[in-house]
């Protein structure tokens, strides 16, 4: 087993940093070449993507880029508590200019600057979604303005990691779920903010509350303020049906509206905020989750034979090659003496005798009519009791049929120069089946022909006929 | 301490006459085209090379190649010139230590010795040349190192081949385990059958060779899956590539434009696909793309920009009227649900213009928008899936390029319908720059591609 200690969870900035790598070299069609960095990811261990993740941070670049990136959340973070300050005091002074005057305040008056707008901003917040204007309108731009006023991006370099991150996080839907968070964390101080001062104002000072309405009957009035109050009326506040809608009240009266008041914005303004708040913390989450997490992704499934080996080899070669590089047979000078004196030997007219080696080649595909033939000899060990079974007198040349497939070997080439060391007459090789060689390519014919005449050279035989020279031309 | 650097448990050494195919075998059994010299000549590897094969980063196993044999009766005769000996192997030994018949049976000396230092060999055979009187008494030699040997039948799938000779001329030998392995042709179900042999022979390390079988198995899952992955962020980035381009310019420029985009995905596509399959770059390049003409963006007609109007414009014209009839709603219903109907209304056109009016908006500015034929999509898929084919089938050994036959047409209507999909969702196309592929989209046509690969296989 092994013991090292286990990979951590990327986070953010390194997951983007991945995404960035990934992109990148898919882009250029090719990953970056990075002996350490790879070797580093193969030192941490674990699966592909863990690898991945500790390669990207190991690139020549990551060092500077790394950093930059972990900065990216921190100050992301910042400017939205910020941003929600500036609304929960947006809040407070609002509700503040709102008690602030009279004795008397105007319950719809108070509901509409506190849950109106809020409200209104979070259906057309909503009708975007649906339509699915969000994720176009709210993709990499706002975002790297703000980047750029904040100086995490760095404008002069053409691709700057911090900008590709911000394209990363407006695209696949995820810039709308982050816009979707700061905007309704914002509501939700403002409402939040509002709700507070209005608390802590009624409980120090003394204020009436009315209905009064200009344009509204009676009727209306009484209908609008019912339908108000089907929420607070849910959490256990009371509405126009028990209350007056106009002073003079009693002090518990008084006090019921002010319940009613609190829970109205609470249940109008901040419960749906915090709702829609939550969903898109979710939904961010999950879309945050996914970037540099596709270990299918062309640009990290490729990494897998680099950081994932499933072999090595090994570094200690454990026979090393003898000094006298290459084989006897490929050697140039071979074949060039070859060439110089092994087919232009003529075979003579008569008192020829063929035998096979190895494979009985059909006779009369090959070579002359007047030749004698012997019984085919399947063992090369057999080749120099050969010499004793010649018929002595007349004859004046030994061939040796073999097949040109076969492969001219080294074991061949020994028992052919012991059959030229005890022959009486001078050999010569002649190579049967030589369609079966040429149906395996033109050029590995003409190789496999030039192996043989080397080889005949060396063990000392004449040449090489058939394989497509005729035997008359051979023999002129 | 990582384990990496202990022994492997398994030693197994790659045998057999010269020019058999040993070198090859190694490769496609690492997966390792770059793995020694191969060439079709005698005595090509002269040196003992060893390779781990690691699950885990832990070697299970080594594969040792050796030199070809070239000369077994001169060894045979050098045995028995030594003397006597108690037994075969002790004669071996003998013959290991001594100096190998004055040097000349070096290159023999290499190979028994790494067998003598292995556990079990792979006996490497051309069945493309009959078995030979000499053939056997290189068996014999091997048999005499004491240990199991697995004759694999290299060039099996060569239309000279001539397995059945062969299986006689072994059985006659005492050999009847062996495994059909072509290693130009890969066959994954002859490796996996491969590693089931070794088990028979090597009982001691069975559940070793299961893991290192299973390893494989799962290795081969992944690299379809990713390869599937790969060739349907192709179709999905190709498909939905849109080029805006000025109507005063000629089309045909334009096209030639598009065509060098298309060309270039495709060419990154195969790159990776021989990356995944670890073949070196440059063992297929893509025909040229006949890509005659570019179509107009988006056919108005075409069913399936239909179908995305349709959703579009239902959920727009929904919220629309949910957003009006909030709006009446506030008012207190004085409106009298006019706000729901204008709602639905502005939703309508919102997502008209979207789909549509845009593109009917560059019209008029003096712009075109070109996209890719679909006869063109239909080349491009079926000859991806043909690559993969190919792919499928190819052995780290072979030194021949993929060739890829011709091809027509989609190569099925589940694959059609999950590309054309992608054609109606411009903005998922890394060719009109997105970050990455779109999960939804690519899936569909990675599994359609599956698959179209499983049909055939
Ligand atoms: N068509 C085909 N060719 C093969 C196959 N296996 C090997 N070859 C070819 O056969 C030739 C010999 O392959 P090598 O791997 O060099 O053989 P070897 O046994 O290592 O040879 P030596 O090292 O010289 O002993 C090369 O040209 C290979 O491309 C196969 O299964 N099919
Ligand atoms: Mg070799």
């Amino acid at each position: 087993m092994s013991l090292r200690p286990r990979p951590t969870n990327p986070d953010l900035a390194q997951r983007l940093l991945t995404a960035e790598v990934c992109r990148r070299e898919e882009a250029r069609g090719h990953p970056q070449d990075d002996p350490q960095a790879e070797a580093a990811a193969r030192a941490a261990g674990g699966d592909l993507l863990q690898r991945a993740h500790v390669r990207a941070r190991h690139l020549r670049g990551s060092a500077e880029a790394l950093p930059r990136l972990q900065r990216l959340p921190r100050v992301a973070c910042r400017v939205l508590v910020l941003l929600c300050l500036l609304a929960l005091l947006a809040g407070v002074t609002a509700t503040k200019l709102l008690l602030g005057e009279g004795a008397v305040l105007n319950l719809p008056l108070l509901l509409l600057v506190l849950v109106g707008a809020n409200l209104l901003m979070l259906i057309l917040w909503l009708l975007a979604g649906l339509m699915g204007v969000g994720a176009s309108l709210l993709g990499a731009l706002p975002w790297t303005a703000l980047a750029a006023r904040l100086r995490l991006v760095d404008r002069s370099a053409a691709d700057d990691p911090v900008r590709a991150a911000l394209t990363v996080l407006g695209g696949g839907g995820r810039g709308a779920a982050l816009a979707g968070l700061t905007s309704h964390l914002c509501w939700l101080a403002y409402t939040l903010g509002g709700l507070i001062t209005l608390a802590l104002l009624m409980s120090l000072r003394e204020f009436q509350f009315t209905w009064q309405t200009t344009l509204l009957a009676a009727d209306s009035l009484r209908g609008l303020a019912s339908a108000l109050s089907w929420l607070p009326g849910l959490l256990g506040a009371g509405g126009p049906d028990l209350l007056p809608l106009q002073p003079p009240m009693s002090d518990p009266e008084r006090q019921a509206w002010a319940r009613w008041l609190l829970l109205a914005v609470a249940g109008y303004g901040a419960a749906p905020r915090l709702i829609a708040a939550l969903a898109c913390a979710e939904a961010a989450r999950r879309r945050l989750s996914r970037i540099g997490s596709d270990a299918q992704r062309p640009g990290i499934a490729r990494l897998r034979a680099r950081l994932l080996p499933d072999h090595r080899v090994q570094s200690t070669i454990i026979d090393p090659a003898p000094e006298t590089a290459g084989p006897p047979a490929a050697s140039a000078s071979a074949a060039a003496s070859a060439a110089a004196h092994g087919d232009a030997r003529a075979l003579p007219d008569s008192g020829v005798v063929a035998v096979s080696l190895e494979w009985p080649l059909r006779s009369a595909a090959l070579g002359s009519a007047d030749w004698q033939w012997l019984d085919a000899i399947d063992d090369p060990a057999q080749l120099c009791e050969l010499a004793d079974r010649l018929p002595q007198p007349g004859t004046r040349a030994l061939v040796l049929a073999l097949r040109a497939s076969a492969t001219p070997d080294r074991g061949l080439q020994r028992s052919i120069a012991a059959l030229v060391a005890v022959a009486p007459v001078p050999l010569w090789l002649v190579l049967g089946e030589v369609e079966r060689l040429r149906a395996r390519g033109e050029a590995a014919t003409a190789q496999r022909l030039a192996d043989w005449r080397a080889l005949a050279a060396q063990a000392g035989a004449q040449g090489v006929l058939g394989a497509g020279l005729p035997v008359a031309e051979a023999r002129s | 301490m990582s384990t990496a650097n202990q022994q492997p448990a398994i030693r197994l050494a790659v045998v057999g006459h010269t020019n058999t195919g040993k070198t090859s075998l190694m490769r496609t059994l690492t997966r390792d085209a770059a793995f020694g010299e191969v060439s079709d000549r005698p005595a090509t590897t002269r040196d003992v090379r060893g390779v781990d094969l690691l699950v885990d980063d832990t070697a299970l196993l080594s594969l040792f190649d050796t030199p070809g044999l070239e000369d077994p009766l001169g060894v045979v005769e050098a045995l028995a010139a030594q003397g006597e000996a108690p037994d075969p192997v002790a004669r071996i030994d003998a013959f290991i230590a001594g100096d190998h018949g004055q040097g000349r049976y070096e290159q023999e000396a290499k190979v028994l010795r790494q067998l003598r230092a292995s556990d079990a060999a792979l006996y490497v055979v051309d069945v493309r040349e009959p078995m030979l009187a000499r053939h056997h008494r290189e068996l014999r030699l091997l048999a005499d190192c004491g240990r199991p040997l697995l004759p694999v039948l290299n060039f099996v799938a060569h239309e000279q081949a001539d397995a059945e000779a062969w299986r006689q001329g072994l059985a006659r030998s005492g050999l009847h385990v062996l495994a059909d392995f072509d290693t130009v042709v890969y066959d994954h179900g002859a490796e996996q059958a491969l590693f089931d042999k070794l088990q028979l022979l090597l009982e001691a390390h069975r559940d070793t060779l299961a893991s290192l079988a299973a390893q494989r198995r799962q290795q081969r899952g992944v690299l379809i899956d990713d390869a599937c992955a790969c060739v349907a962020g192709l179709l999905v980035d190709v498909a939905g590539a849109q080029q805006r381009a000025s109507l005063d310019e000629a089309i045909g420029l334009q096209v030639e434009r598009l065509q060098a985009r298309v060309r270039q995905a495709e060419q990154t596509c195969v790159d990776t696909l021989l990356e995944l399959f670890r073949f070196e770059l440059g063992a297929f390049v893509s025909p040229e793309l006949p890509l005659q003409q570019g179509r107009w963006e988006l056919d108005p007609f075409d069913p399936e920009a239909l179908r995305v109007l349709g959703i579009r414009t239902g959920s727009a014209v929904a919220a629309g009227a949910v957003g009006g009839l909030s709006v009446d709603a506030m008012l207190g219903g004085a409106s009298l649900g006019t706000g729901a109907a204008i709602g639905a209304g502005v939703g309508a056109v919102v997502s008209g213009y979207r789909s549509f009016g845009r593109h009917w908006l560059d019209r008029v500015r003096g712009y075109r928008t070109l996209v890719v034929e679909e006869h063109t999509l239909a080349l491009l898929c079926a000859r991806q899936l043909e690559l993969l084919r190919a792919l499928l089938r190819r052995g780290h050994a072979s030194t021949a390029r993929v060739a890829v036959g011709a091809v027509s047409g989609w190569p099925g209507g589940a694959l059609r319908g999950a590309v054309m999909r992608a054609r109606s969702h411009a903005y998922a196309s890394r060719l009109n720059g997105a970050t990455a592929p779109d999960a939804a989209l690519l899936a569909p046509v990675a599994i359609a591609l599956q698959e179209a690969l499983d049909a055939r296989r």
